[in-house]
């Protein structure tokens, strides 16, 4: 009697657990009214309309993949490169797979002016940096909670377990999904502390005179103009010190980019 | 008097102005009657020169003497002469009549010579000349011994003299700075008529940047000087602006130019005045004597710049300059072109300006400038503006800078060096028309020419399940939650099975510990049915006990038990053979005796005991 009461409130615990985890907030009708206006606005042409719709819906704090892809290709069309590569950025930041966004960014990266190129860095860091940011950080983290559950499940089936070859088979399978657990919240957390503490940006001035130091007489070290991606890496004040893809570090002020 | 023939011979090339000089003899000379009786002959002369000696008078005479030409040749003479001249002006009639007698001379030794007076008789009336000195120098005579005042005329015979032509140069300034300009001016002064070579050649300078000052004038100029008292036609032959590339001492050395000179070669009059007038037409005839002048040489000390206060990027500009920028527009989009004109004013050594450094945005496509020049060169030297045009195309959009250009030149009037900037030009460039990038720029630094064309993918326009931007899941309270829950309930699973599996233990144990009491009191409940009836009841008993015996200290449940598992699992606990046969022997008579009847009685009382030491034996046997 008291064993199966226990087993109901582990019951409902789990599943209360479970919808909160896979919780997406299902669209407030009024959102979706707004982007069904919006996509009806860029299907005419008349993107002004359509940008300010969806940007209605994102500047209330909602985002989804298609949503930016969208944004993007809004400020694509009003030839807004910077704006576009930065909706780009931040769309491919949810779905870091999808394949149209990866070609829109593309097409926008070839419409600016500079073309850095990216210092190569060891095979296996590069493989690393892949495998991190070929799932975004909800992914991530809701792999991270589904690998919990199996590895514990998983455990629990190899501890109840009596026969030799289930208790074999459930030992290495536990195994392998607390591995995967264990690199899904890694990951996470790296894509969570490097979007805080080395954020990425696009410059949205047209052209900029890189600073050697936080000082506006100071020499300037190269030239960079609106679209690039570049990374902060320190602040002082009104000013931040970027870094390029090719490496080379300089300050400008902090209204010259947008942080992706 | 003597003024006025040195102004007729002066002015002997002058074909127009003669006439007028004549008038204004006539006037003089007709009406006053005056009788003018007087000798014409060089100062001095050199050892083996000819030279002529000329009486004239204007009047007609008779009894010519000369005089006694000691110390000299004769060669001929007194040769009479005259000519006539007759004018109507204003309808007056007026005529002059000039005699002349010539006496060509050989000069034959050095020395002073005196020659005496020759006489004429006119008009019953005696005149005579004055005598007059004449000095034989060997070789070239020095220019201090030309003619001057009365004797003074113009050579007539075929020789010239280097008091009739000779060549000069001079600079307005003997001390200037490097790179200022100095005007060098090469005169001819002559008092022949003589045929320049064209102004072809250049004097032989080094060390020096020169302009022609005269290559746009048609004639050389001329002008009238007197030099030691001899009344010259000056040509200015060349006039250079020249500035020196090197300080320290520049010697201009000398410049040899050939001439012709046109000398009357015969003269019927010895006249100066008639055989320039008609020249060698009717009575005289011209050769041109090919004569070699050589200027002087002149040496000029040059001051270096000073190098106290000499900027930088100082280029050489020496002068008085304004400086002057302008751009258009301020105001464009991408790939329009901006014109910056730089340009430089004044005087000094403008064609050896170099075109300034200036930093251009690198988003700036640029070339090299266009240098105009307007640049006239005067008397006094060069003057006027050179200007750099430079194109520029910006390629990107933004706020472009062109820094201001700093123009250093050195002013030599103040010996100072001067700098003027250039103001700095601020461009607003907007993106330009179309959104296509220019191929012709994009080709240079991106390699997107396959796409253009193309166009971005579409956008998504099914159904959208939003989030909320700042709810990463990861990090936030909900996932420690759900992890902190999911280990809670994992823990409780453990707990619960960790529970469970000691309760089964203790029930293990217990059973284990109960087994050899219930044993007994099985056993003894057989004993008792040892003398009953039912053999049957007796041996199911005798099994039961030996069954729940093994099970409870296997710790395994009756009904999982057979004959073989439970050997086997004894075994395992290390049971010798024979007390596990001895079990089995037992265990398989009571199977074999319940449902076997006969011998009653028999056995019954030594299986019973066989059981007794079985368990007495797996009891000492299990506790080991």
């Amino acid at each position: 009697m008291k064993r199966k009461q226990v087993i109901w409130w582990a019951g409902i615990l789990a599943s209360l657990l479970f919808t909160a985890g896979l919780q997406a907030l299902k669209a407030n009708p009024a959102f979706q009214q707004q982007i069904q206006g919006a996509n009806t606005s860029y299907q005419n042409g008349n993107f002004e309309d359509a940008l300010e719709k969806y940007l209605s819906v994102y500047e209330a704090g909602m985002e989804a993949p298609e949503l930016l892809l969208n944004l993007g290709n809004t400020y694509f069309k009003l030839n807004d490169i910077p704006s576009a590569i930065l909706f780009y950025e931040r769309a491919l930041r949810l779905a870091p797979r999808d394949e149209d966004i990866r070609f829109n960014l593309g097409l926008a990266q070839s419409r600016i002016i500079d073309k850095i190129e990216e210092v190569p860095q060891v095979f296996f860091v590069r493989w690393w940096h892949m495998l991190r940011d070929s799932l975004s950080i909800r992914q991530w983290a809701r792999l991270s909670l589904a690998g919990l559950l199996l590895t514990l499940t998983f455990t629990a089936i190899y501890l109840i377990s009596r026969r030799l070859l289930v208790k074999q088979l459930f030992f290495w399978v536990a195994l392998i999904s607390m591995a995967v657990t264990l690199h899904a919240i890694l990951f996470a957390h790296q894509q969570k502390t490097n979007s805080i503490n080395k954020p990425e940006a696009i410059i949205f001035t047209p052209t900029i005179n890189v600073k050697s130091s936080p000082d506006i007489g100071s020499t300037d070290i190269f030239v960079i103009h609106e679209g690039t991606k570049v990374r902060i890496t320190d602040n002082i004040g009104d000013w931040l010190e970027i870094r390029i893809p090719s490496g080379s570090k300089g300050w400008i002020k902090t209204t010259d980019l947008r942080k992706i | 008097m003597i003024g006025k023939e040195k102004r007729q011979s002066s002015i002997a090339w002058f074909p127009l102005v003669i006439t007028l000089i004549v008038i204004g003899s006539w006037s003089e000379q007709a009406w006053g009657q005056e009788i003018e009786f007087q000798v014409n002959a060089p100062q001095s002369v050199v050892v083996g020169q000819q030279f002529r000696v000329v009486y004239t008078v204007n009047a007609e005479g008779s009894n010519f003497r000369g005089p006694d030409f000691k110390g000299f040749s004769l060669l001929s003479g007194p040769n009479a002469s005259s000519s006539s001249n007759i004018q109507i002006i204003n309808g007056q009639v007026s005529s002059t009549f000039t005699y002349s007698y010539t006496y060509f001379l050989l000069a034959d030794k050095e020395g002073s010579f005196q020659v005496g007076s020759a006489q004429i008789t006119i008009a019953g009336k005696e005149y005579q000349t004055r005598p007059f000195q004449v000095k034989v120098v060997q070789g070239q005579q020095p220019k201090a011994a030309a003619p001057s005042g009365q004797g003074g005329n113009q050579p007539q015979s075929g020789s010239v003299s280097s008091e009739d032509v000779f060549f000069r140069v001079s600079a307005d300034k003997a001390n200037p700075y490097q790179g200022q300009q100095v005007i060098l001016v090469y005169r001819i002064y002559t008092r022949l008529q003589i045929n320049l070579p064209g102004g072809m050649q250049q004097p032989p300078l080094q060390g020096f940047w020169m302009e022609d000052l005269l290559k746009d004038e048609k004639a050389f100029p001329q002008s009238r000087e007197t030099v030691n008292g001899q009344e010259y036609v000056v040509v200015e032959y060349k006039r250079l602006a020249v500035y020196p590339q090197r300080s320290g001492r520049i010697v201009i050395e000398p410049f040899e130019i050939q001439v012709n000179a046109r000398v009357q070669s015969r003269s019927r009059t010895g006249d100066p005045f008639f055989d320039q007038f008609f020249g060698g037409s009717f009575f005289n005839s011209f050769s041109n004597v090919p004569i070699t002048i050589k200027t002087n040489s002149l040496t000029l000390d040059v001051k270096a710049l000073p190098g106290s206060g000499r900027p930088l990027d100082f280029n050489g500009a020496v002068g008085q300059y304004t400086f002057q920028a302008e751009a258009s527009p301020v105001e464009l989009k991408t790939n329009d072109a901006i014109t910056l004109r730089y340009t430089i004013k004044g005087s000094g050594n403008l064609k050896m300006i170099d075109k300034m450094p200036i930093t251009f945005p690198s988003d700036f496509e640029t070339y090299d400038p266009k240098v105009l020049d307007n640049i006239s060169t005067s008397r006094a030297g060069m003057s006027g503006s050179r200007t750099f045009e430079y194109l520029a195309i910006p390629r990107a959009p933004g706020k472009h800078i062109v820094k201001p250009v700093i123009f250093h030149f050195f002013n030599p009037e103040t010996g100072q060096y001067q700098s003027i900037s250039s103001p700095e030009f601020s461009f607003n460039v907007e993106k330009g028309e179309g959104d296509q990038v220019q191929p012709a720029y994009s080709g240079v630094s991106q390699e997107d020419i396959k796409y253009i064309g193309s166009d971005i993918r579409f956008i998504r326009t099914g159904e959208i399940t939003l989030m909320s931007q700042s709810d990463l899941l990861y990090g936030t309270m909900r996932y420690w939650i759900m992890v902190a829950g999911m280990l809670l309930l994992f823990a409780g699973f453990l707990v619960m099975w960790r529970r469970r599996i000691r309760l089964l233990a203790d029930v293990t144990r217990q059973r284990n510990r109960k087994a050899s009491r219930l044993a007994r009191r099985r056993l003894k409940t057989s004993r008792q049915l040892l003398a009953d009836q039912d053999q049957k009841k007796f041996y199911d008993t005798l099994a039961s006990a030996l069954w729940g015996y093994v099970s409870d200290k296997l710790g395994i449940p009756r009904a999982n038990l057979s004959m073989e598992s439970a050997d086997e699992h004894l075994k395992d606990k290390g049971i010798s053979d024979e007390v596990r046969g001895n079990l089995r022997h037992v265990l398989n008579e009571c199977e074999f005796r319940r449902y076997a009847p006969g011998s009653e009685g028999d056995g019954r009382q030594s299986i019973l005991d066989m059981a007794f030491a079985v368990i007495t034996h797996l009891e000492n046997e299990l506790r080991k």
